[in-house]
């Protein structure tokens, strides 16, 4: 049904898509000869040679010394440099901003958070405070010659990606239409990318995690708010107005009725989050000193586990209405799997009491797994998805689309 | 771009052209036929490739209808749309059916439906290919419905929308980013089992109607008012359809409205959590119950009564019943494209 595009071949195109066949091949085999590239790509060896020669004036390539003859002149050996770049993922929440520096492998070189409670979490102020530890992540880890080519920032907020703007996020008040990408490009002078975190969440276990190779799969979290990411066709989807997957306000059965401004918390995250579990949890236990004391919500989770009667109760509720709200997305989508991730979503209890609700359940049912990321899987999902343009901006043809 | 495409520079790029021009000439001057395979009802439509529909022709189909007899339907009504508009049999180029049930378009095989009795894992489209010698295509009726608003209809140049067919049973036709949406087993948008406020919350027995359409499917309206009827000494009739329950609902009947406004405020739950999780710009509603009027203008009172920061937009189907004909009609216009092309 899909048409294939025409492929027209002027030079720098070719050159280019070549380039990203062989930088593929490369950062996928490890060091090999220009023969073996020839072999793996099917391109012409005077074509390898001339792309890996372009490659190498971008500093993505380097020979390492000889290999091994096999008769003849013994082949030279190619190697990707990771170290030519790095890119760096932000996550940043409603009390904190998390880091993560890698290399263009996609290895972790370094990791720092900083405390948000420190200064008003004004747009400016938290844009200062990210370029100053981003600065200092670089100072601590990178060569001198290791470039930023990314920075890729996850907000627990709707977010037009095209603009790199925060249309609302409610955790933080005074973040409504904020600019974020080009105040933090200004500030660091580098492509800035942001997203919503829950879709980077979703992208970081497609690339590395729990949903590696699943084209149609949703990613749920839950922890401060509720949210999903999407994966249709291979392909995050965001929405005709960037909100697709804010799931916080679904309606399914066993919920109140309230009615929430647009950057308030949806009636649904309001239980089913982690203020929501605690805020039952203390209710209860008020002037009831046998109850143990929590800190945060995973420790109730943890004491359902463990038997307590009446984290038992907060656990079945809060799984009854996830159990309406995976099965809405799964006749909605009708995905390969359902992950969980977030802080009261990555509990496996709560997964277990799930799955055995949805066992009685008249549609096929649908795998539900917990992620494979944990807390790290938005900052992953940050670096996967800047990684393959930060490579390619280093041998970008000028004007390639004129 | 294609995927792992490496270009090479050589001469022979598009030297295929010639072929190609003659391919697109033939393209031209032929014909494609859609069919639209109902639980009662067979219809089939004769287009041109600009899918200007030029004949139309229906049968009655029944619940036991072999895959081998509604084949035979199919090529009898192809044949006389031909004949009537002196066609010969070689100047059709493809055919698409939209079939009511789990469909995978891919291998072309109807898995399951509850319309048509004993139809399992039925390859209708090397059925309708070795019937008629003609490359064939298949497609889910709901989704193919969802191709024609998309093509010719309420939702002609929205990419992101949600046709919603609400008949017997409900199920969605959802357009993201231009493209249809299958799911992993070909089952996305089968929301006639949502959980949603004021549906049954107990799981509906397999083969059952699902928890939202056993509400406000088309059986669902049936016993609301059979419900509400009862106790109740209206002069009304206890055995009315959907539409004709909504038709008194306009006329005032007090009755009949508090079942309409019951269905509507169960669909508008449906519409607003399938608008959350998509965040699609349009609903398009069709089917024998979601084409009303009235059910459209009571959903839209209590979807603005949310005043919640989404919006969803509703609209009646503009095909109406020609909906999954249409989109048959595309379908097959594609498949005529696309086949000719890889020959």
């Amino acid at each position: 049904m899909k048409k294939e595009p025409i492929l027209i071949g002027r030079p720098p195109l070719l050159r280019h898509t070549n380039a990203q066949v062989l930088l593929k091949l490369l950062r996928q085999s490890g060091p090999c000869s220009k023969a073996d590239l020839v072999r793996a790509s099917g391109l012409s060896a005077p074509t390898v040679t001339n792309v890996v020669a372009h490659l190498a004036s971008a500093g993505l390539v380097e020979l390492i010394g000889e290999g091994d003859s096999t008769g003849g002149r013994p082949p030279d050996i190619l190697r990707f440099r990771a170290e030519r770049g790095c890119v760096i993922g932000a996550e940043i929440t409603s009390d904190s901003v998390h880091f993560l520096l890698a290399d263009l492998n996609g290895q972790e070189l370094g990791r720092a958070s900083v405390d948000l409670s420190l200064a008003p979490p004004t747009p400016p102020n938290v844009c200062s405070l990210i370029a100053t530890e981003v600065r200092g992540l670089l100072r601590e880890h990178v060569q001198a010659e290791g470039q930023l080519l990314g920075l890729v920032v996850g907000i627990p907020a709707i977010v037009n990606v095209n603009e790199g703007s925060v249309l609302s996020f409610t955790a933080l008040q005074d973040w409504r239409a904020v600019p974020l990408g080009r105040m933090l490009r200004d500030k660091l002078k580098c492509p800035v990318i942001v997203e919503n975190d829950t879709n980077l969440a979703a992208q970081g276990e497609y690339y590395c995690g729990a949903a590696q190779k699943q084209e149609n799969f949703v990613f749920i979290t839950i922890g401060e708010g509720v949210g999903a990411g999407i994966f249709l066709n291979g392909q995050i989807y965001r929405g005709s107005q960037w909100s697709a997957g804010e799931i916080g306000y679904l309606r399914v059965p066993n919920i109140s009725r309230e009615k929430p401004a647009i950057d308030a918390y949806g009636r649904l995250e309001k239980v089913l989050g982690a203020a929501g579990i605690l805020k039952s949890w203390r209710s209860g236990s008020k002037g009831n000193r046998t109850l143990p004391h929590v800190n945060c919500a995973a420790e109730v989770l943890d004491l359902a586990a463990a038997g307590n009667a009446r984290a038992k109760q907060i656990l079945k509720q809060r799984a009854v209405i996830l159990a309406d709200v995976v099965l809405d997305m799964a006749l909605i989508l009708n995905p390969s799997v359902i992950l969980l991730g977030g802080e009261v979503g990555n509990h496996p209890r709560l997964l277990q009491e799930v799955t055995s609700l949805l066992e009685g359940s008249e549609v096929p049912v649908v795998r539900i797994k917990l992620g494979a990321l944990g807390s790290s899987a938005v900052l992953w999902g940050a670096i996967y998805t800047c990684l393959e343009p930060a490579i390619l901006s280093l041998i970008q043809p000028s004007k390639l689309a004129s | 771009m294609a995927r792992n495409s490496v270009i090479r520079n050589t001469s022979r790029g598009v030297s295929s052209r010639p072929e190609h021009v003659g391919q697109n000439a033939k393209v031209r001057n032929g014909y494609v036929v859609g069919v639209d395979i109902g639980g009662s009802n067979l219809r089939v439509g004769l287009a041109d490739m600009r899918g200007n529909v030029l004949g139309k022709w229906s049968a009655s189909t029944k619940k036991n209808s072999s895959p081998a007899a509604i084949i035979k339907q199919i090529c009898e009504g192809v044949n006389y749309l031909l004949h009537r508009n002196s066609l010969r049999h070689d100047s059709l180029l493809a055919i698409a059916a939209g079939a009511p049930g789990l469909t995978n378009a891919d291998a072309g095989v109807v898995i399951a439906t509850s319309y048509l009795k004993g139809w399992r894992h039925v390859p209708l489209r090397n059925l309708l290919e070795s019937a008629l010698k003609v490359p064939a295509s298949i497609e889910n009726d709901v989704r193919v419905a969802a191709i024609g608003e998309s093509w010719r209809g309420a939702a002609s140049g929205v990419r992101d929308f949600a046709f919603l067919a609400i008949g017997t049973g409900i199920a969605a036709g959802i357009f993201v980013n231009g493209q249809i949406v299958h799911g992993k087993h070909w089952a996305a948008g089968e929301v006639g089992y949502m959980l949603v406020p004021g549906t049954p919350e107990a799981a509906a027995k397999p083969g059952m109607p699902g928890s939202l359409e056993s509400v406000i499917g088309g059986e669902g309206i049936k016993s609301q008012w059979t419900t509400a009827l009862n106790g109740n000494r209206d002069s009304l009739p206890q055995n009315l359809n959907a539409t004709e329950i909504f038709g008194y609902a306009k006329a005032g009947s007090p009755l009949a409205k508090s079942v309409l406004d019951r269905s509507a405020r169960i669909l508008a739950y449906a519409v607003y959590n399938i608008s959350l999780v998509l965040n699609c710009s349009l609903f398009v509603l069709g089917g024998g119950v979601g084409a009303s009027a009235s059910l459209l203008e009571a959903t839209r009172r209590v979807l603005r009564s949310y005043n919640e920061p989404v919006r969803p937009k509703l609209t009646l189907s503009a095909l109406g019943q020609d909906a999954q004909l249409i989109g048959t009609i595309r379908l097959a216009l594609e498949t005529a494209e696309s086949r000719s092309l890889h020959k």
